[in-house]
């Protein structure tokens, strides 16, 4: 009866998804208040039964309801209860069922929340997102319906796939489906913005929220997702730009420009236009990034015929939605207001620069994702784009961010200095130079990495010379009242640069990849290889039973200068289930970097395929991320209006440009 | 009890529409919003002013910047009160379209009536309750923890053969023989579950099984049967057709075992025919007979007429030799469906039309069947 209930739930928020497109829209052509506040209960009802039919999903997949399809095919009665819980979005039905659980909880929180926008661009807002709702909900329902029921019930379900039964399937999808789905709110404002045809900084004070709360999930999902990529398959790459990973970094790198443009929208009412257009092709590549994953486009674009049903929804929703957005700002876009002047030196400039550079940079990856699934289906060939075409072109593009990112930091807002902020930078691309020259000296070879790695410091000190300048206008002489400064500077300043340092933790961290060993052997106990400064050796080999695999494992001991420093535990598990074998790598943390060990299944002569690496500063990468998604968190949490000051210019520089 | 539950949603569905729709309106006027962004961005000017933040020449310029925002955002159209018309019709819509819309949906693709099923209810529901499945994993959870428990192997090891699990009913059956000992009946379907088990091919350990029965029953006529049929796939189609006819006489008049005999027989003598189940590729008759044999009475017309269709299907989608065709037609033959029959002969023709021998093979066929030559 609860699996009944939950999918008779998932009907009657169809239903209600389609009220709210309607009503509240009408309500506001028709001047009525009360329909326009309509709004608000419909999203949050909505929610109720899309949780409530979610709730009712779990309820399956934890008692092993296996008259249910989706259970049968991804569940097993003898899997753990958290593999139980996150094998609901572990499948494809499940994981739509969370993207619409996130789409409606997004048009909740706004509901909820968002008490300040004028009730026209709200009940308008809420009605695109009613049509989101509505179109992935009569997605899942006709064409990936999760309590499609099986009758007479087998008695025992086919498991899940074993590389998705780890704690990273707990949490790198609801972190990067909050991240692709927070970016509708935005979508949905930004359509708003255009059928009401107004558009001014209390908008971009609007978005700014939620686009900043997107991002900081997607950020998270993102180096999860890449973290749990590392130390389940084994080979110790992190990023394989893989389309499936491609289309998480789309939505990042709009999203990211996104966030900087409507930040100079917020305080200066520019690039307005611009801000809306991101806003559209930030979840239009969110969409994308769905459909790519979801319609087994990906595997093959051949795999897309053979369910043709649901690829074919997906890219009509997607057709719909872009389509609809973009021919929305066309009509619109040339009735839009301009914003304030700035001159090409400026804070404004400097953001400009960073949104082109991202969205090239962004294209560069589209290009690279979607070209061979073009020419697959034009001629059947198929080829592969690999590292090589995305180093040669998102490499060079995204190189001038990270140089230039402190700079913007140091530009003034309509009218910059350019060459105050270069000598401002000085000591950063001092200190910069300095690690160069050491982490070549020492670490020697390959040039990228210590060139990276001196950009990494670079950057990383130079996010905070804009803070440390405000906290000591008058150098380290100064110390009084420093710290009193330092927490009157606005939250959103710091948050810039720990999210600005972040990403040089990041570019360490990958920098630092250059100098790692890799080690391929086949061991036995009682053998010690050297990987980098550290000797491992096998000390003994156990075989355990563990819930729905047995696992085969190596205990071996780190050691450093004959010092044991730690112990680690690579081991090799085989579901009978599935047949399948996955390898549970063995790491270690040491002073940032990681001893990295996985195994294959010991042979007859008892000897065991290892791959042994040593990877320096590797966990940095994601630390960066992490530092990212914190300086995104205290960004958000500054609800203080932002007020871009202009510098009283002397005179209107000739140079002045509209920018919009 | 659940369409209480869903008559109580489909109420709240509603009524989350319905009751604001009835609550007076608020008094805002739209322009509120605008107006407090910018008085709360003004004194935020000043504040950062107070603080030191900013000069006081920037904080004015920039509150002069926001006042001409202010005055800029155009005061949407006022909101003349809209008939009381409009909301009626929306209140109306949301009475009738929701509930139509979840009810009409869900009774397509609904199951109001399939109960929840959890695991462990099912597992340990009385055994009278217990569905199939779950008195099969009863079984299995019970031999797991007595492996000699011969009288639950043999139930268990046809249930197995049903089940397609041939690997399972293989290991049931020899372990029953080892526990229990021989006895015809158990070494033929031990034969049987290894021959299943290798795609319907009497291999020569399930050959031996047949042998031994036929040692303790001379007399057995399945063993009878099977030594035939594996001497056909073996391609001695002499020995075959000996022990074959051998078998005739002991079997009742009309019955469905004689009559497959027969065909068998007739089978061996098509010319050029293969003999029955020596090809894989070709061969419904390999498993068929055993599987026929096996199966109970009802069971075999059905097993009979789903190769026959599967045939039909693949011949008529794909092709086939004349001897697929003979094949197809006689069957329909042999299951009294002459109309069938008849059509297979006229789709052979044409499908088989440049070939000669075909055709003269197909028109001595129809002499013989009784069907109209074209």
């Amino acid at each position: 009866m609860i699996v009944e209930v939950g999918h008779y739930a998932l009907v009657l928020a169809l239903a209600l998804s389609i009220m709210q497109a309607v009503l509240p829209f009408w309500g506001a052509r028709a001047h009525d208040a009360r329909m326009m506040g309509l709004a608000r209960p419909i999203a949050l009802t909505q929610f109720a039964f899309v949780a409530l039919s979610y709730a009712a999903l779990t309820y399956a997949h934890v008692v092993s309801d296996f008259s249910l399809v989706n259970v049968v095919e991804n569940s097993h009665s003898t899997k753990p209860l958290i593999y139980k819980i996150s094998g609901v979005w572990g499948n494809h039905e499940g994981s739509m069922m969370l993207w619409v659980l996130i789409l409606a909880m997004c048009g909740a929180a706004m509901a909820s929340f968002s008490r300040a926008i004028p009730p026209r661009l709200f009940a308008d807002a809420l009605s695109v997102q009613g049509v989101l709702g509505t179109a992935f909900l009569l997605f899942i329902l006709l064409t990936s319906n999760p309590f499609t029921r099986l009758i007479p019930a087998p008695i025992e379900g086919q498991d899940l796939n074993p590389i998705l039964q780890d704690p990273g399937l707990a949490i790198h999808p609801p972190l990067l489906y909050l991240g692709y789905v927070g970016f509708s709110i935005v979508f949905s404002l930004a359509a708003a913005a255009l059928i009401g045809g107004r558009l001014d900084a209390a908008f971009a004070r609007f978005i700014r929220p939620w686009t900043l709360l997107a991002w900081c999930f997607l950020t998270l999902g993102i180096a999860m997702g890449s973290y749990w990529a590392y130390y389940t398959l084994g080979w110790g790459g992190f990023w394989f730009w893989d389309p499936v990973e491609n289309a998480s970094l789309l939505p990042w790198l709009a999203g990211t420009a996104l966030l900087h443009s409507a930040a100079v929208m917020e305080k200066r009412e520019a690039l307005k236009v611009w801000t809306i257009f991101l806003a559209i092709v930030t979840f239009s590549l969110s969409l994308l990034g769905t459909f790519l994953v979801r319609s087994g486009v990906l595997t093959s674009v051949h795999a897309f015929a053979s369910d043709p049903r649901r690829g074919l929804f997906i890219l009509a929703i997607l057709v719909v939605f872009i389509g609809g957005a973009l021919f929305l700002f066309m009509l619109r876009a040339s009735s839009l207001k301009q914003g304030g002047l700035f001159a090409p030196i400026s804070r404004e400039g400097a953001l400009v620069v960073n949104n082109l550079l991202l969205t090239a940079s962004c294209a560069a990856v589209l290009v690279g994702t979607l070209y061979p699934l073009l020419l697959e289906s034009i001629n059947g060939d198929k080829i592969s784009v690999g590292a090589p075409f995305f180093n040669l072109t998102f490499g060079p593009l995204f190189a001038p961010v990270l140089i230039l990112a402190p700079f913007g930091q140091l530009l003034a807002w309509k009218r910059g200095d350019l060459l105050a902020a270069a000598q401002r930078l000085f000591f950063a691309a001092g200190c910069g130079l300095a690690a160069m020259a050491v982490f070549a000296a020492v670490n020697g070879a390959p040039v990228v990495a210590f060139i990276g790695s001196g950009v990494a410091v670079y950057l990383i000190i130079g996010s905070f010379v804009e803070i440390f300048g405000r906290v000591f206008p008058s150098g380290l002489g100064a110390t009084k009242n420093a710290f009193a400064r330092a927490r009157g500077l606005p939250r959103s300043a710091w948050g810039t640069a720990f999210a600005h340092a972040g990403l040089g933790v990041t570019l360490l961290g990958l920098a630092a990849t250059g100098w790692g060993v890799e080690k391929i052997v086949a061991m036995k106990q009682g053998d010690i290889y050297d990987v980098g400064p550290y000797q491992l050796e096998i000390v003994a080999l156990t075989t355990d039973q563990g819930p729905n695999y047995s696992e085969t494992t190596a205990h071996m001991t780190v050691r450093r200068d004959g010092q044991t420093v730690a112990l680690i535990a690579p081991s090799k598990r085989f579901f009978s289930t599935r047949r399948m074998a996955t390898a549970q790598a063995g790491i270690v943390t040491l002073h940032f970097g990681q001893v990295y060990v996985s195994i294959a299944e010991p042979n007859a002569q008892g000897l065991i395929d290892a791959r042994l690496y040593w990877k320096p500063l590797v966990s940095l990468i994601w630390i960066g991320a992490l530092i990212m998604a914190f300086g995104g968190t205290l960004s958000l949490s500054d609800r203080r209006l932002r007020v871009g000051v202009a510098r009283r210019a002397a005179r209107i520089p000739a140079s002045a440009q509209t920018a919009g | 009890m659940i369409w209480l539950i869903f008559a109580l949603l489909t109420g709240v569905a509603v009524l989350s529409i319905l009751w604001p729709l009835s609550r007076p309106a608020p008094k805002t006027p739209e322009d509120a919003a605008d107006v407090a962004f910018y008085r709360a961005q003004i004194a935020e000017i000043d504040a950062e002013a107070e603080r030191g933040a900013i000069g006081k020449d920037q904080a004015e310029a920039a509150k002069a910047e926001a006042a001409r925002r202010l005055l800029a955002a155009a005061p949407e159209e006022t909101a003349e009160a809209s008939s009381p018309m409009t909301r009626k019709v929306a209140a109306l819509l949301a009475l009738v379209a929701i509930p139509a819309l979840a009810l009409g949906f869900y009774a397509k693709i609904g199951h109001p009536d399939a109960p929840d099923m959890p695991l462990q209810a099912r597992l340990s529901a009385p055994p009278a309750q217990q569905d199939f499945a779950a008195v099969v994993a009863r079984m299995e959870a019970h031999i797991k923890d007595h492996p000699d428990d011969a009288r639950a192997l043999e139930l268990m090891a046809p249930v197995y053969q049903r089940m397609g699990r041939f690997d399972d009913a293989v290991k049931a059956w020899k372990r029953v023989i080892e526990l229990e000992g021989e006895t015809p009946a158990r070494l033929l379907q031990y034969a049987e579950a290894l021959s299943f088990a290798s795609d319907g091919t009497i291999t020569p350990e399930a050959q031996a099984q047949v042998e031994r029965a036929l040692a303790l029953d001379p007399k057995n006529i399945g063993a009878r049967f099977y030594l035939g049929l594996a001497a056909a796939q073996n391609g001695d189609k002499d020995k075959a057709r000996k022990l074959w006819t051998e078998l005739l006489p002991d079997l009742a008049e009309k019955s469905r075992a004689k009559q497959e005999v027969v065909e068998n027989l007739a089978m061996l003598d098509a010319p050029n025919e293969a003999a029955p189940g020596s090809a894989q590729e070709s061969a419904p008759p390999a498993d068929a007979a055993a599987a026929v044999a096996s199966a109970a009475p009802e069971e075999q017309q059905k097993m009979i007429r789903s190769m026959v269709e599967r045939l039909a299907q693949r011949l008529a989608t794909q092709g086939g030799s004349a001897d697929e065709w003979v094949r197809l037609i006689r069957a329909y033959k042999v299951l009294n469906e002459t109309d069938k029959a008849q059509d297979s002969y006229d789709e052979a023709l044409k499908a088989l039309s440049g070939d000669a021998a075909a055709r003269e093979k197909l028109a001595a066929l129809a002499q013989q069947m009784g069907l109209k030559a074209q």
